[in-house]
């Protein structure tokens, strides 16, 4: 049987360099490296990276080839344009969508999880600040889903289109249009952050945000235009707009101001709802 | 140093209610620097409440407490940089070794320098006896195993103050023993302040005791005070024969408090309550040698375990 020795301590504090001080991130550092650990420490980036770019950029891949090898019926030459905007539309539309459910389903349980299992309150124990937890978390998921889900699938486009198919896109326009879609996933995570913080159950955080992506599939048919500002619903289609060199329409600007905002309130919510937790 | 600055814990009038159902009325409580004090109380005490308001994991509906002169509240985060904690049933993140675990938690003390941290683990792990198993992952531990990783965890940062919520409560007789002389090797360095039902190890390692029951303070003090039970200092006499007139003659003594008789084929058993004890060794025994019609078949000061106080002060739910 193990028994615990009866050597006494030996090593010193003066050894160690202390971390002092109480400040409002105190230990985010090692919040935010334990949270990305939990994904590139294990197998859960590569499967999340393959969901996030095998499907889209064969989908992408596919749908060019088909607008390449033309019409066969109908004999039509291959449209430049059509190329371009189809592939960017899938990336976009389809990828925002999924995005979008992504984000929810994996960080359904980031808040909730730590709560019911208890590991939440073992970190609160430790001189670890509230709002370092809850911003470790966000932090360490944007960066995930921005590697992941944004820029890899978007460099395997980039890809695709200057060496494959040989239609070399401005980089700019791409990458304000990458900005965007960015401002869009980030707004489902704050979401989920948040409801996560104000719910003891995932029923609840899975359930109300998947409710808005669908929503946003099906309610602007039926809601006054105006919504559509204050909603991030519009924005895949705004970074889609940008990337193949439209001007945004001002309510999608406003939409963009709008969803950006909403992401900081949420994340003030879940800041403020967190600080109030009791273990 | 004057008694409030040489306590650890001081708190005045802390109170939690959630929804209405207080579970922890007004409680002044005071653990004294170097001090192993025992916080007992039957389930539902309000123990682990009052240990979560100490560190900031709950908050106060009432009053306040300052753990090294911090307030619980607004400097939360400082003291628990001073503090170690082993929760009653500890959660960590089952895909980390114990290692991992401690690496994790002593980087929210330590910045480096790396070998030194690794150091500190590699001495930790030693001394709960979990070098052999450091490098497992944490999911596939015992209840024991989990419990010796929560006490390692807990002084990883050459804690002033161990708070430990039943720290022997999943460990078996030989786990619970070195749970014990760990808590008495650290006494050294450290406060210890920890709650547990197991009332014998109470009385073997504790200077002082805090014992809760149903939300409230119902005793608080010294061991060797408090084992005097609620009356202080006992003598029980027995006598052969109608002990009414050394009865009468022990009741007039200005140091006697109470005394409780009881009757037992021809014996009767006197419970004398005291004041003096210098005064009751003197002179009891002489009192009741006097009369001749008497024998004495027992006499003695009244040695009360832990858990016979425990139990009446509990049951009794008097203060």
């Amino acid at each position: 049987m193990t028994t615990m020795t009866n050597t006494t301590t030996t090593a010193s504090t003066s050894d160690l360099n202390q971390i002092t001080g109480g400040g409002i991130l105190r230990g985010f550092g090692n919040l935010l490296g334990n949270e990305l650990q939990q994904w590139f420490g294990t197998r859960r980036w590569i499967i999340h990276l393959l969901i996030w770019t095998v499907p889209v950029n064969i989908l992408i891949a596919v749908a060019v080839s088909e607008i390449m090898n033309g019409n066969p019926r109908a004999g039509a030459p291959p449209d430049l344009t059509a190329q371009l905007v189809e592939a960017f539309q899938i990336f976009f539309l389809l990828g925002g969508l999924a995005t979008g459910i992504g984000i929810i389903t994996a960080a359904q349980g980031a808040i909730i999880r730590e709560k019911q299992l208890g590991t939440a309150a073992w970190v609160m124990s430790k001189p670890a600040s509230r709002p370092a937890f809850v911003l470790a978390k966000f932090v360490a998921y944007a960066i995930v889903f921005l590697l992941l889900a944004v820029a890899i699938p978007a460099l395997v486009l980039y890809i695709q289109m200057t060496l494959i198919w040989h239609y070399p896109q401005a980089v700019l326009p791409f990458a304000l249009g990458l900005a965007v879609y960015t401002v869009h996933f980030l707004f489902y995570l704050a979401l989920t952050l948040m409801l996560g913080t104000l719910f003891a159950a995932r029923g609840a955080v899975t359930g109300i945000g998947l409710a808005l992506v669908v929503g946003g599939l099906i309610l602007p048919n039926f809601l006054p235009e105006w919504v559509m500002s204050i909603m991030p619903w519009g924005l895949p289609r705004a970074a889609f707009a940008l990337t193949t060199g439209q001007t945004l329409p001002p309510q999608m600007v406003t939409a963009l101001i709008v969803t950006a905002a909403w992401t900081v309130i949420f994340m003030f919510v879940a800041l403020w709802r967190f600080g109030r937790e009791e273990f | 140093m004057n008694q409030s600055n040489s306590n650890v814990i001081n708190t005045q009038g802390l109170s939690k209610a959630y929804k209405g159902v207080q579970a922890l009325k007004p409680l002044d409580l005071q653990v004294r620097q170097n001090s192993i004090c025992g916080f007992l109380g039957p389930n539902g005490a309000g123990k682990s409440t009052t240990i979560k308001l100490l560190l900031g994991l709950s908050r106060p509906t009432g009053g306040n407490a300052q753990v090294f002169g911090m307030d619980s509240v607004r400097d939360s985060v400082a003291i628990r940089q001073r503090v170690g904690y082993l929760a009653q049933d500890p959660r960590y993140y089952d895909h980390m070794t114990a290692r991992q675990t401690l690496h994790f938690t002593a980087r929210f003390f330590y910045s480096g320098p790396k070998e030194a941290i690794k150091e500190r683990i590699t001495e930790t792990l030693d001394l709960v006896g979990l070098s052999d198993k450091a490098d497992r992952p944490i999911k596939g531990f015992s209840g024991g195993e989990r419990q010796r990783l929560g006490i390692a965890q807990a002084q990883i940062n050459y804690p002033d103050l161990l708070i430990l919520d039943e720290p022997a409560a999943a460990l078996d007789p030989m786990g619970r023993r070195d749970v014990l002389e760990v808590m008495e090797r650290l006494r050294k360095h450290t406060t210890i302040f920890y709650s547990t039902h197991i009332l014998d190890d109470v009385q073997r390692v504790s200077d002082s005791v805090v014992i809760l029951d149903h939300g409230q303070l119902i005793a608080q003090g010294p061991v060797t005070e408090i084992m005097t039970g609620n009356n202080g200092t006992v003598y029980t006499l027995a006598v052969k024969g109608d002990g009414q007139d050394v009865r009468k003659r022990i009741a007039q003594q200005p140091w006697v408090k109470s005394i409780a008789e009881s009757r037992h084929n021809g014996e009767t058993a006197l419970q004398v309550s005291i004041t003096d004890a210098q005064a009751a060794e003197a002179q009891l025994l002489r009192l009741a040698l006097a009369d001749e019609r008497l024998t004495v078949t027992e006499f003695g000061r009244q040695k009360l375990n832990l858990e016979d106080v425990f139990l009446q002060l509990v049951s009794g739910g008097n203060s």
